[in-house]
C-alpha cells in the first residue's frame, strides 16, 4: 500500500459507491483533470494577491484529496488554506510547489492501488 | 430517530466535481434521488425553480466561489418558502467552528469529510424523517384550518358541507371531526328546509284565513245586504228567478 494514500479512507469511499471500481476510476480520472486546474488556479490567486480565491481553491482541494485518502496532500491544503485565511501568502508560492509535486504521486497511487483491486478483486 | 426512510429528493451543493459525484452516487445507493449544483447561487435557483417536486434536504458545502455555503443558509432560512427545509452542512474536521456557525443558523446536521456511508445515511435519514414529520404537521395544521373556517362560514350561514370533503377523508380524529360536522350541517339545514316549508304553508293558510274574513266583512255589511234586495226587488220586477235560482 502507497505511503501516500490512507487505505481505510479509500476503502470507506469505495463502500460509499457500492464497490463500484469503474465508478472509482472515473472519479480519479476527474480528481486528476479537476486537481490539476485548481493548482493551475492556486499559482494565479498567489500571483494576483487574491487572497480569497487562493483560500478556496486550497479548501476545494483539501476536501477532495481527503475524500480519496491523500492524508498528507489534504493537511498540506489546510496549512495553505489557513495561511491564505489569515493573509500569510509569503510561502504560498513554496506551498503551493510541494502541493502541485505531491499530486503527481497521489494519483498514481490510486490509479495502482484502484488496479489492483480490479485485478484480483481483494483488499490489497 | 428512524433507521430507515423513504426516498427523497437531495439538492447537493459542492463545487467539487469529485464530491458531486461521490455524493450523487452515494445518494443513488440508498435510493434517494439527487440534483448537483456547484455554488450558492445556482442551489437557490434551483430550490426556487422546484416547485412541483420540491427538495427534502439540501447537503451544503461552505466554501464556494460567488455565493458561499453560510450566505446561502441565511437566505434559504429567510425564505418563508424554504425556511423549514432541513441542511446538512458538509465540513472537514478542522471546520467545526463553522459548523457551529452554522448551526446557529438554522442548518440542521453536519456531514464530515471524508464521507462515512453509515454516517451520511444516519445523518440524512434523520433529516429526512424530521421533514416528513413537519410535513404532516403543516398538512393537518392547515387541514384544522379548513375545520375552523367551516365554523365560522356557520355562524355566517355560509357553509357548504362539501368544503370539508378533504378532511372528512381523513381516518383519523380530525376527519371523525369533520365527518361530523358535515352531519350535523346537514341536518339542521334539512330542519331549517322544512320549517320554512311549513312556514310557506302557514302564511298560505294565514292569506286564505285573511281573504274569506274580507269577503265575509263586504257580505255581512249594511250596504250589501241593501244590494242584495235592490237585486231581489228588480228579479221580481221583471219575473226572473230568485237569487237561488227558484221560482
Amino acid at each position: 500500500m502507497s505511503d501516500v494514500l490512507n487505505e481505510e479512507t479509500l476503502l470507506s469511499t469505495l463502500d460509499m459507491v457500492g464497490g463500484d471500481v469503474e465508478f472509482m476510476a472515473d472519479l480519479i480520472t476527474t480528481y486528476r483533470a479537476d486537481g490539476e486546474v485548481v493548482i493551475r488556479e492556486m499559482r494565479a490567486s498567489a500571483a494576483s494577491g487574491a487572497r480569497a480565491d487562493l483560500q478556496r481553491a486550497a479548501h476545494t482541494l483539501k476536501g477532495t484529496s481527503a475524500s480519496l485518502g491523500a492524508d498528507d496532500l489534504a493537511e498540506r491544503c489546510r496549512g495553505l488554506e489557513a495561511d491564505a485565511k489569515d493573509g500569510r501568502l509569503d510561502g504560498a508560492e513554496g506551498a503551493i510547489e510541494a502541493i502541485a509535486t505531491a499530486f503527481d504521486p497521489v494519483v498514481v497511487a490510486l490509479e495502482t492501488w484502484l488496479a489492483a483491486r480490479s485485478g484480483d478483486g481483494t483488499e490489497s | 430517530m428512524s433507521s430507515t426512510a423513504e426516498a427523497g429528493r437531495i439538492l447537493i451543493v459542492d463545487d467539487s466535481d469529485v464530491n458531486r459525484r461521490l455524493l450523487a452516487r452515494a445518494l443513488e445507493l440508498e435510493g434517494h434521488e439527487s440534483v448537483s449544483v456547484g455554488d450558492g447561487l445556482a442551489a437557490l435557483e434551483a430550490l426556487a425553480g422546484a416547485i412541483d417536486r420540491p427538495f427534502d434536504v439540501v447537503l451544503l458545502d461552505l466554501e464556494m466561489p460567488g455565493l458561499d455555503g453560510y450566505e446561502t443558509l441565511q437566505r434559504i432560512k429567510a425564505d418563508d418558502r424554504l425556511r423549514h427545509l432541513p441542511v446538512i452542512i458538509i465540513s472537514a474536521v478542522d471546520e467545526q467552528a463553522s459548523v457551529v456557525r452554522c448551526i446557529k443558523l438554522g442548518a440542521t446536521d453536519y456531514l464530515p469529510k471524508p464521507f462515512d456511508r453509515a454516517i451520511l445515511t444516519a445523518r440524512l435519514n434523520a433529516s429526512l424523517a424530521g421533514k416528513r414529520l413537519r410535513d404532516l404537521e403543516l398538512e393537518y395544521l392547515e387541514q384544522v384550518g379548513h375545520v375552523v373556517s367551516a365554523a365560522t362560514a356557520v355562524e355566517a350561514n355560509s357553509f357548504e358541507p362539501a368544503a370539508l370533503d378533504g378532511v372528512a377523508a381523513r381516518t383519523d380524529a380530525l376527519g371523525q371531526l369533520a365527518r361530523t360536522f358535515q352531519r350535523m350541517a346537514r341536518e339542521v339545514r334539512a330542519r331549517e328546509d322544512v320549517l320554512k316549508r311549513q312556514v310557506l304553508e302557514l302564511r298560505i293558510e294565514i292569506d286564505e284565513v285573511r281573504q274569506a274574513r274580507k269577503v265575509a266583512e263586504i257580505t255581512s255589511s249594511d250596504y250589501f245586504k241593501g244590494l242584495r234586495e235592490r237585486a231581489a226587488d228588480l228579479r221580481r220586477t221583471v219575473g226572473g228567478p230568485d237569487e237561488d235560482g227558484s221560482g
